[in-house]
Protein backbone atom coordinates (compact mmCIF):
# COMPACT_ATOMS: atom_id res chain seq x y z
CA UNK A 1 0.00 0.00 0.00
CA UNK A 2 1.22 3.25 -0.22
CA UNK A 3 0.78 6.68 1.17
CA UNK A 4 -0.51 9.66 -1.40
CA UNK A 5 -2.05 12.66 -1.32
CA UNK A 6 -5.40 14.19 -2.61
CA UNK A 7 -4.54 15.89 -5.43
CA UNK A 8 -7.53 15.90 -8.49
CA UNK A 9 -10.20 14.46 -9.34
CA UNK A 10 -11.46 12.48 -13.15
CA UNK A 11 -14.53 12.91 -14.75
CA UNK A 12 -15.73 10.04 -17.04
CA UNK A 13 -19.24 10.34 -18.40
CA UNK A 14 -18.55 7.16 -20.95
CA UNK A 15 -17.24 4.09 -18.98
CA UNK A 16 -18.10 0.54 -17.85
CA UNK A 17 -21.45 0.64 -15.96
CA UNK A 18 -19.82 -0.88 -12.75
CA UNK A 19 -17.96 2.35 -12.02
CA UNK A 20 -21.00 4.48 -12.32
CA UNK A 21 -21.02 6.43 -8.69
CA UNK A 22 -17.72 5.91 -8.37
CA UNK A 23 -15.92 9.00 -7.10
CA UNK A 24 -12.18 9.31 -9.01
CA UNK A 25 -9.12 10.52 -7.44
CA UNK A 26 -6.01 11.37 -8.62
CA UNK A 27 -3.71 10.31 -5.77
CA UNK A 28 0.25 11.87 -6.07
CA UNK A 29 2.61 9.28 -3.80
CA UNK A 30 4.41 10.91 -0.96
CA UNK A 31 7.28 9.26 1.47
CA UNK A 32 6.33 8.77 4.88
CA UNK A 33 8.05 12.52 6.27
CA UNK A 34 5.16 13.91 3.30
CA UNK A 35 7.24 14.49 0.74
CA UNK A 36 5.87 14.31 -2.61
CA UNK A 37 6.98 11.04 -5.05
CA UNK A 38 6.97 11.57 -8.64
CA UNK A 39 4.39 9.67 -10.71
CA UNK A 40 0.69 9.39 -9.74
CA UNK A 41 -2.47 7.39 -9.82
CA UNK A 42 -5.99 6.89 -10.24
CA UNK A 43 -7.78 5.28 -7.56
CA UNK A 44 -11.66 4.57 -6.27
CA UNK A 45 -12.56 6.33 -3.32
CA UNK A 46 -14.13 3.98 -0.53
CA UNK A 47 -13.45 6.20 2.33
CA UNK A 48 -15.02 9.51 1.50
CA UNK A 49 -11.79 11.49 1.03
CA UNK A 50 -11.02 14.87 0.23
CA UNK A 51 -8.86 16.89 -2.01
CA UNK A 52 -5.43 17.61 -0.05
CA UNK A 53 -6.01 14.81 2.82
CA UNK A 54 -3.13 12.42 2.86
CA UNK A 55 -4.26 9.16 2.49
CA UNK A 56 -3.78 4.99 2.31
CA UNK A 57 -4.22 3.48 -1.18
CA UNK A 58 -4.39 -0.01 -2.09
CA UNK A 59 -3.69 -1.57 -5.68
CA UNK A 60 -3.39 -4.42 -7.98
CA UNK A 61 -5.89 -6.94 -7.44
CA UNK A 62 -6.19 -6.57 -3.73
CA UNK A 63 -8.04 -3.13 -4.59
CA UNK A 64 -10.93 -5.36 -5.10
CA UNK A 65 -11.09 -5.81 -1.81
CA UNK A 66 -11.83 -2.48 -0.71
CA UNK A 67 -15.45 -2.03 0.79
CA UNK A 68 -17.70 -2.05 -2.31
CA UNK A 69 -14.81 -2.76 -5.26
CA UNK A 70 -15.90 -6.85 -5.43
CA UNK A 71 -17.12 -6.78 -9.13
CA UNK A 72 -15.40 -3.55 -9.93
CA UNK A 73 -13.10 -3.34 -12.69
CA UNK A 74 -10.34 -1.20 -10.32
CA UNK A 75 -6.91 -1.39 -10.16
CA UNK A 76 -6.33 1.02 -7.17
CA UNK A 77 -8.48 1.76 -4.27
CA UNK A 78 -8.50 4.59 -1.25
CA UNK A 79 -8.80 2.62 1.81
CA UNK A 80 -7.69 5.02 4.85
CA UNK A 81 -7.20 8.43 5.82
CA UNK A 82 -4.21 9.27 7.67
CA UNK A 83 -4.21 11.68 10.57
CA UNK A 84 -0.91 11.09 11.47
CA UNK A 85 2.51 9.42 10.75
CA UNK A 86 4.73 8.04 13.13
CA UNK A 87 8.49 8.20 12.14
CA UNK A 88 11.63 6.32 14.23
CA UNK A 89 14.24 8.21 13.75
CA UNK A 90 17.88 6.24 13.43
CA UNK A 91 19.23 4.91 16.51
CA UNK A 92 21.87 6.70 17.74
CA UNK A 93 25.26 4.96 18.16
CA UNK B 1 -0.65 -6.03 -23.11
CA UNK B 2 3.03 -5.34 -24.58
CA UNK B 3 4.36 -4.95 -28.59
CA UNK B 4 7.24 -6.70 -28.96
CA UNK B 5 9.36 -8.73 -31.70
CA UNK B 6 10.53 -12.11 -31.92
CA UNK B 7 13.59 -12.13 -32.16
CA UNK B 8 14.60 -16.13 -31.19
CA UNK B 9 13.79 -19.15 -29.14
CA UNK B 10 14.50 -21.18 -25.98
CA UNK B 11 14.99 -25.54 -26.04
CA UNK B 12 15.13 -26.73 -22.64
CA UNK B 13 14.86 -30.27 -21.87
CA UNK B 14 15.16 -30.08 -18.13
CA UNK B 15 12.05 -28.48 -17.15
CA UNK B 16 8.71 -27.85 -15.56
CA UNK B 17 6.65 -30.68 -17.14
CA UNK B 18 3.52 -28.32 -17.28
CA UNK B 19 5.81 -26.31 -19.70
CA UNK B 20 6.91 -29.19 -22.02
CA UNK B 21 5.11 -28.86 -25.24
CA UNK B 22 5.33 -25.15 -25.13
CA UNK B 23 7.31 -23.20 -27.41
CA UNK B 24 9.57 -20.47 -25.67
CA UNK B 25 10.00 -17.32 -27.97
CA UNK B 26 12.37 -14.47 -26.97
CA UNK B 27 10.45 -10.74 -27.71
CA UNK B 28 12.23 -7.76 -27.43
CA UNK B 29 9.53 -5.59 -26.32
CA UNK B 30 9.55 -2.24 -28.92
CA UNK B 31 7.35 1.20 -28.76
CA UNK B 32 4.81 1.42 -32.07
CA UNK B 33 7.43 3.52 -32.88
CA UNK B 34 9.58 -0.21 -33.45
CA UNK B 35 11.95 1.17 -31.49
CA UNK B 36 13.53 -1.11 -28.66
CA UNK B 37 12.63 -0.69 -25.40
CA UNK B 38 13.27 -2.79 -22.54
CA UNK B 39 15.19 -6.25 -21.68
CA UNK B 40 14.63 -8.92 -24.20
CA UNK B 41 12.41 -12.10 -21.94
CA UNK B 42 11.50 -15.95 -22.56
CA UNK B 43 7.20 -16.33 -23.18
CA UNK B 44 5.40 -18.92 -23.81
CA UNK B 45 3.64 -18.48 -27.23
CA UNK B 46 -0.67 -18.93 -27.62
CA UNK B 47 -0.54 -18.22 -31.46
CA UNK B 48 1.96 -19.95 -33.63
CA UNK B 49 4.20 -16.33 -34.01
CA UNK B 50 7.23 -17.10 -35.78
CA UNK B 51 10.87 -15.01 -35.71
CA UNK B 52 10.88 -11.29 -36.44
CA UNK B 53 7.05 -11.15 -36.51
CA UNK B 54 5.91 -8.31 -34.36
CA UNK B 55 3.43 -9.68 -31.61
CA UNK B 56 1.92 -8.37 -28.61
CA UNK B 57 2.02 -10.16 -25.35
CA UNK B 58 0.27 -10.07 -21.61
CA UNK B 59 1.90 -10.45 -18.31
CA UNK B 60 0.48 -11.44 -15.08
CA UNK B 61 -1.40 -14.60 -13.98
CA UNK B 62 -3.41 -13.65 -17.31
CA UNK B 63 -0.82 -15.29 -19.40
CA UNK B 64 -1.38 -19.12 -18.09
CA UNK B 65 -4.78 -18.59 -19.02
CA UNK B 66 -4.77 -19.41 -22.87
CA UNK B 67 -3.30 -23.06 -21.89
CA UNK B 68 -6.03 -24.03 -19.25
CA UNK B 69 -6.99 -26.56 -18.15
CA UNK B 70 -3.24 -27.17 -17.52
CA UNK B 71 -1.81 -24.60 -14.99
CA UNK B 72 1.00 -23.82 -17.38
CA UNK B 73 3.83 -21.71 -14.85
CA UNK B 74 4.20 -18.66 -17.49
CA UNK B 75 3.76 -14.88 -16.39
CA UNK B 76 4.35 -13.29 -20.05
CA UNK B 77 2.58 -14.86 -23.22
CA UNK B 78 1.99 -14.07 -27.12
CA UNK B 79 -1.25 -13.43 -27.58
CA UNK B 80 -1.38 -11.87 -31.12
CA UNK B 81 0.51 -11.19 -33.93
CA UNK B 82 -0.13 -8.16 -35.53
CA UNK B 83 -1.02 -7.45 -38.74
CA UNK B 84 -0.38 -3.40 -39.17
CA UNK B 85 -0.12 -0.83 -36.73
CA UNK B 86 -2.24 2.74 -37.29
CA UNK B 87 -0.47 5.40 -34.78
CA UNK B 88 -0.89 9.06 -34.67
CA UNK B 89 0.52 10.85 -31.49
CA UNK B 90 -0.69 14.67 -31.91
CA UNK C 1 -5.99 3.36 -13.11
CA UNK C 2 -4.14 5.56 -15.40
CA UNK C 3 -4.97 8.61 -17.70
CA UNK C 4 -3.76 7.42 -20.85
CA UNK C 5 -4.46 9.28 -24.97
CA UNK C 6 -5.66 6.75 -27.50
CA UNK C 7 -2.46 6.87 -29.99
CA UNK C 8 -3.22 4.26 -32.38
CA UNK C 9 -5.00 1.10 -32.91
CA UNK C 10 -3.64 -2.63 -33.93
CA UNK C 11 -4.61 -4.91 -36.66
CA UNK C 12 -4.11 -8.62 -35.64
CA UNK C 13 -5.67 -11.48 -37.67
CA UNK C 14 -3.86 -14.00 -35.70
CA UNK C 15 -4.86 -13.86 -32.21
CA UNK C 16 -6.54 -15.67 -28.61
CA UNK C 17 -10.07 -16.33 -29.35
CA UNK C 18 -10.55 -14.22 -26.62
CA UNK C 19 -9.61 -10.91 -27.93
CA UNK C 20 -12.09 -11.28 -31.42
CA UNK C 21 -14.67 -8.85 -31.70
CA UNK C 22 -12.84 -6.05 -29.74
CA UNK C 23 -10.75 -3.12 -30.62
CA UNK C 24 -7.19 -3.29 -29.97
CA UNK C 25 -5.87 0.33 -29.08
CA UNK C 26 -2.37 1.66 -28.65
CA UNK C 27 -2.92 4.19 -25.01
CA UNK C 28 0.02 6.02 -24.12
CA UNK C 29 0.06 6.55 -20.75
CA UNK C 30 0.37 10.44 -19.27
CA UNK C 31 2.20 12.48 -16.74
CA UNK C 32 -0.58 14.55 -14.99
CA UNK C 33 1.13 17.52 -16.93
CA UNK C 34 0.66 15.77 -20.26
CA UNK C 35 3.75 14.39 -21.04
CA UNK C 36 4.46 10.79 -21.92
CA UNK C 37 4.57 8.43 -19.18
CA UNK C 38 6.98 5.75 -20.10
CA UNK C 39 5.79 3.45 -23.12
CA UNK C 40 2.62 2.75 -24.94
CA UNK C 41 0.85 0.23 -24.58
CA UNK C 42 -2.11 -2.57 -26.50
CA UNK C 43 -4.97 -2.42 -24.46
CA UNK C 44 -8.56 -4.11 -25.12
CA UNK C 45 -11.75 -1.58 -25.85
CA UNK C 46 -14.76 -1.52 -23.24
CA UNK C 47 -16.04 2.25 -23.91
CA UNK C 48 -15.50 2.52 -27.85
CA UNK C 49 -12.98 5.38 -27.40
CA UNK C 50 -11.22 7.15 -30.64
CA UNK C 51 -7.59 8.20 -31.88
CA UNK C 52 -7.17 11.03 -29.89
CA UNK C 53 -9.29 10.24 -27.08
CA UNK C 54 -7.74 10.73 -23.10
CA UNK C 55 -9.12 7.69 -21.87
CA UNK C 56 -8.90 5.87 -18.59
CA UNK C 57 -7.10 2.63 -18.31
CA UNK C 58 -7.04 -0.30 -15.75
CA UNK C 59 -3.85 -2.33 -15.39
CA UNK C 60 -4.99 -5.07 -13.56
CA UNK C 61 -5.97 -8.63 -15.02
CA UNK C 62 -9.56 -9.40 -13.98
CA UNK C 63 -10.62 -5.98 -14.13
CA UNK C 64 -9.54 -5.50 -17.77
CA UNK C 65 -10.93 -8.85 -18.56
CA UNK C 66 -14.58 -8.55 -16.66
CA UNK C 67 -14.68 -4.93 -18.67
CA UNK C 68 -14.54 -6.48 -21.71
CA UNK C 69 -17.19 -9.64 -20.68
CA UNK C 70 -13.77 -12.24 -21.24
CA UNK C 71 -13.71 -13.82 -17.92
CA UNK C 72 -10.51 -16.36 -17.91
CA UNK C 73 -8.79 -14.75 -20.72
CA UNK C 74 -5.22 -13.27 -21.58
CA UNK C 75 -6.00 -10.02 -21.40
CA UNK C 76 -4.52 -7.18 -18.71
CA UNK C 77 -5.16 -4.28 -20.10
CA UNK C 78 -8.23 -2.08 -20.62
CA UNK C 79 -9.88 1.27 -21.31
CA UNK C 80 -12.41 1.35 -19.05
CA UNK C 81 -13.46 5.02 -19.39
CA UNK C 82 -13.38 8.11 -21.55
CA UNK C 83 -11.97 10.91 -19.85
CA UNK C 84 -14.12 14.56 -19.71
CA UNK C 85 -12.40 16.65 -17.59
CA UNK C 86 -9.19 16.06 -15.13
CA UNK C 87 -9.30 18.64 -12.26
CA UNK C 88 -6.33 19.33 -10.80
CA UNK C 89 -3.83 21.94 -10.90
CA UNK C 90 -0.95 21.80 -13.79
CA UNK C 91 -3.00 19.12 -16.13
CA UNK C 92 -4.72 20.77 -19.24
CA UNK C 93 -8.61 20.94 -17.90
CA UNK C 94 -11.58 20.97 -19.45
CA UNK C 95 -11.24 19.64 -23.01
CA UNK C 96 -11.90 16.54 -23.99
CA UNK C 97 -10.55 16.24 -26.68
CA UNK C 98 -7.49 18.68 -25.75
CA UNK C 99 -3.66 17.48 -26.63
CA UNK C 100 -2.68 17.81 -22.97
CA UNK C 101 0.19 19.92 -23.92
CA UNK C 102 -2.42 23.99 -24.27
CA UNK C 103 -0.86 25.48 -21.32
CA UNK C 104 2.28 25.65 -19.77
CA UNK C 105 1.66 23.60 -15.82
CA UNK C 106 2.30 26.22 -12.94
CA UNK C 107 3.54 23.11 -10.79
CA UNK C 108 4.42 20.35 -12.88
CA UNK C 109 4.01 17.13 -10.59
CA UNK C 110 6.76 15.01 -10.34
CA UNK C 111 9.71 17.44 -10.62
CA UNK C 112 9.72 16.55 -6.58
CA UNK C 113 9.44 20.18 -5.58
CA UNK C 114 7.16 20.69 -2.58
CA UNK C 115 3.47 21.56 -3.54
CA UNK C 116 2.96 23.91 -0.03
CA UNK C 117 0.07 21.35 0.94
CA UNK C 118 -0.63 21.56 4.36
CA UNK C 119 2.01 18.59 5.55
CA UNK C 120 1.00 15.36 7.74
CA UNK C 121 2.07 15.51 11.39
CA UNK C 122 4.95 13.62 11.51
CA UNK C 123 6.14 12.67 15.15
CA UNK C 124 9.70 11.67 15.17
CA UNK C 125 10.42 9.37 18.10
CA UNK C 126 14.39 9.11 19.28
CA UNK C 127 15.73 5.71 18.50
CA UNK C 128 16.11 3.22 21.81
CA UNK C 129 19.15 1.67 23.35
CA UNK C 130 18.64 -2.06 22.81
CA UNK C 131 18.26 -4.09 26.33
CA UNK C 132 20.78 -6.25 27.15
CA UNK C 133 19.10 -10.50 26.93
CA UNK C 134 18.65 -11.90 30.19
Amino acid sequence: MILARVVGTVVATRKDPRLEGCKLLILQPVSPDGVPESGYVISVDTVGAGSSETVIAVSGSSARMAEGCKDKPVDSAIVGIVDTVSVNSPRSK
Amino acid sequence: MYLGRVVGCVWATEKDPRLTGQRLLIVQPVTPEMRDTGKRMVVTDATGAGAGELVYWCKGKEASFPFLPTEVPTDTTVVAIVDSLHVKRT
Amino acid sequence: MLIGRVIGEVVATQKHASHVGRKALIVQPLQLDGSDRGDAVVALDAVDAGVGDRVLLVTEGYSAMTSVGRPQSPIDMAVIGVIDIVDCPGFGNGSAAGTGSASAPELPLGSGEKLGLPAVAVEKKPGRKSKPHQ
